[in-house]
């Protein structure tokens, strides 16, 4: 048995998007605060689940079903077929995500830079390109208005939908 | 395989597509699709980049594929864009023999800003119009064969000749440059094309293809 399991476009199925390590402790469940005014996402549009050819562990987890869960992706070339999508003009347009570590708890802010689609049928998202700000930052970049473009999508945190 | 531990890929390399604009670059890298779940959502913010993994003589090859749609007019940016590029897509639009008659100031470009060993591919697009067509094949691939690169006719709308045209670039990248430029996938500063001071150009210059 392969040590990774292939993660499939679920509107094409065929086209592979990605790899996952069937033992990974990069997994991050997104919270939904409503106190807070900036975490906003998906106004855009839903992610969506990528196939696999077996049942995966962690949907049969009752815990996890009430959340989405994302995949903390090495860099972006660990993907294998994936559109990315330009960064917002503005902070100002941008969307923000809360998750937490599974592994420890921890509590990580992301503007939303890049949306991850199928590199073939161009459909999703399957995950995002997200840019880490704690609280305070991240009021201060909105305040400035501060430009997305600029970030080396090379420097962003890859999530996959899990 | 577990014998592959962490190396999921044999090589990766950036490509480049540049153009006159309204060629249909974005049209080669984005298929537009009845997209009944998302309609507006591609379209309306666009794909800067795509990786693709393709199977080159049993080979896997990692093709991070960048559009540089509506940059041209940013001199600056665009000269970014071509940082660490290995090869450069040239298209035009077989029905505007205005966007032909620029292929060759696009391939000078290349030559200016693109690494020495980049390699050039040129690509007449929408060839599916005969109706309009402007530029015969034959027009095509003189100038090609003058300039030394090969030449290929593709259709982003119908598909035809659209995954041929990275196919093509990437085996002539991988038969000219061999096993010299960087294998496996930590060359990720090839993903750099905004911040120009990453620490690949501020350190070792040939640690980046």
């Amino acid at each position: 048995m392969s040590l990774k399991l292939t993660y499939y476009c679920p509107f094409d199925e065929t086209t592979k998007i990605i790899r996952v390590p069937r033992e990974t402790d990069n997994l991050y469940l997104q919270l939904h605060d409503s106190n807070d005014k900036l975490v906003n996402p998906s106004k855009i549009f839903k992610f969506s689940k990528c196939k696999t050819s077996e049942p995966s562990v962690h949907r049969s987890i009752h815990q996890y079903n009430d959340f989405n869960c994302f995949y903390k992706a090495k860099d972006i070339w660990e993907f294998d077929n994936i559109g990315v999508s330009k960064p917002p003009p503005n902070i100002k347009n941008a969307e923000f995500i809360k998750v937490k570590s599974i592994e420890n708890g921890e509590v990580r802010n992301y503007a939303i830079v890049r949306y991850l689609v199928c590199g073939h049928c161009d459909k999703g998202a399957f995950g995002f390109g997200g840019y880490l700000l704690d609280s305070e930052q991240r009021e201060n970049h909105v305040e400035i208005g501060f430009d997305l473009s600029t970030v080396n999508p090379n420097d962003l945190t890859y999530f996959f939908y899990y | 395989m577990s014998a592959n531990k962490g190396k999921a890929f044999d090589k990766s390399m950036k490509l480049l597509m540049v153009g006159d604009s309204g060629v249909g670059k974005s049209c080669l890298l984005l298929r537009f699709v009845d997209d009944k779940f998302n309609p507006s959502f591609i379209t309306t913010i666009g794909i800067d980049f795509k990786i693709k993994t393709i199977d080159q003589d049993g080979r896997k090859i990692k093709l991070q594929i960048w559009d540089t749609a509506g940059q041209e007019r940013f001199r600056t940016i665009t000269t970014a864009y071509y940082r660490g590029a290995m090869g450069i897509i040239i298209v035009y639009d077989v029905t505007d023999h205005n966007t032909f008659d620029r292929v060759e100031t696009w391939y000078k470009t290349v030559q200016q800003h693109a690494k020495d060993d980049a390699q050039v591919i040129i690509v007449g697009n929408k060839c599916d119009e005969e109706d309009s067509r402007m530029v015969s094949t034959q027009e095509g691939e003189e100038l090609a064969n003058r300039l030394n690169v090969p030449f290929i006719e593709a259709s982003a709308k119908n598909g035809l000749n659209v995954s041929e045209v990275f196919y093509k670039l990437s085996k002539l990248i991988l038969e000219k440059s061999g096993d010299d430029f960087q294998s496996n996938g930590d060359n990720g500063d090839n993903v750099d094309i905004k911040n120009g001071n990453s620490k690949s150009s501020s350190g070792s210059a040939s640690n980046c293809c």
